[in-house]
């Protein structure tokens, strides 16, 4: 069986990960029924593999779809000197920068984040604002003006 | 007590990186974030022992981990994500809304026009003219990214709904 999704692939990897985990905490009171089990033990274990998760899926969303990353493997790929059209046109396998910008677009418009309609594009309702302003206010706190 | 002060270190690294994020730094900011958390996760290692608390180690290090690897995430998007990016410029232009190549303007090509700045100041492309072209070092490490996204079984390029976005972009034509 192949998952193609990263996120999907991460998550059955973490929650077999968990399994094994709670396998491992049976066996050892199987094995040792004297033994005490530290709540604290399996929370530690818990939280640690959903880390390594958080870690994992942070590492491959960057070179699976790493905005930088991708222009440097693109005009590799292109393998000649090219303008900044062209960079953009190689960009993703030659797909274009503005099918990046769809895409991108798209995961807005699947989060039901904005509506686009004839050329332009607008907030969906008042969570959506209240969502963009808070995603903005964070963006201020931590950026300050670099943002 | 391990649990408590391994998130209240974390919280404390959230805290202390909101002034340095600010600042502008010759290394990457992960590193930047790497460093910090390990000099806070240390100092709270050393007064642990100092004050006689410190039981479990490693309930401190899973708890502190995993607090660092949610504010991390939580970062990486605010400082990188382009749909965010999108999104408050979206906000921006409330409540009437924007023009979609006014966004395309606005956030894709001048996200393109910083990245490949980071990309000539990294040595990894070189410009000349109005060419652009990958270093030795930019093919070398081009290869290995290749390599590995082979190796995982990544075909996306760059794009979430690889399927959806066939190659041959609008650009090429213009």
């Amino acid at each position: 069986m192949r998952v193609r999704s990263g996120a999907l692939r991460i998550g059955a990897a973490a929650s077999a990960s968990l399994l094994l985990w709670s396998a491992l905490i049976v066996a050892w009171l199987a094995w040792r029924p004297e033994a005490k089990l530290l709540a604290g033990d399996a929370a530690a274990g818990v939280l640690f593999i959903a880390a390594a998760a958080l870690a994992t899926y942070s590492a491959w969303a960057l070179v699976a779809f790493g905005y930088t990353i991708s222009m440097l493997v693109d005009i590799a790929r292109v393998g000649k000197p090219v303008t900044t059209l062209g960079w953009a046109a190689a960009y993703g396998h030659g797909r274009g920068l503005r099918a990046m910008f769809e895409d991108r677009l798209r995961v807005l418009l699947a989060m039901g984040l904005v509506r686009a309609e004839g050329g332009g594009v607008s907030l969906r309702g008042a969570s959506a604002r209240m969502f963009a302003k808070f995603v903005r206010w964070m963006m201020h706190i931590a950026f300050g003006k670099k943002a | 007590m391990e649990f408590l002060v391994g998130i209240a270190t974390a919280a404390i690294h959230g805290l202390v990186m909101v002034p340095l994020a600010r600042l502008q730094w010759r290394v990457p900011m992960l590193v930047v974030q790497v460093v910090v958390a390990l000099l806070l996760h240390a100092t709270s290692v050393v007064v642990l022992m100092r004050l006689g608390l410190l039981g479990e180690y490693w309930w401190l290090a899973a708890s502190f981990g995993f607090g660092f690897m949610v504010y991390l995430f939580g970062f990486s998007a605010l400082y990188k994500s382009l749909s965010l990016r999108i999104l408050v410029d979206v906000l921006a232009h409330d409540p009437g809304g924007a023009q979609l190549e006014g966004v395309y303007q606005r956030v894709i090509e001048r996200s393109f026009r910083e990245r490949s700045e980071i990309l000539e100041q990294g040595g990894l492309v070189a410009r000349q003219g109005d060419l652009y072209a990958a270093t030795a070092r930019g093919l070398a490490l081009a290869g290995r990214i290749g390599r590995l996204r082979t190796v995982l079984g990544v075909v996306s390029g760059g794009i979430y709904f690889a399927k959806r976005a066939a190659p041959g972009g609008r650009e090429a034509g213009r």
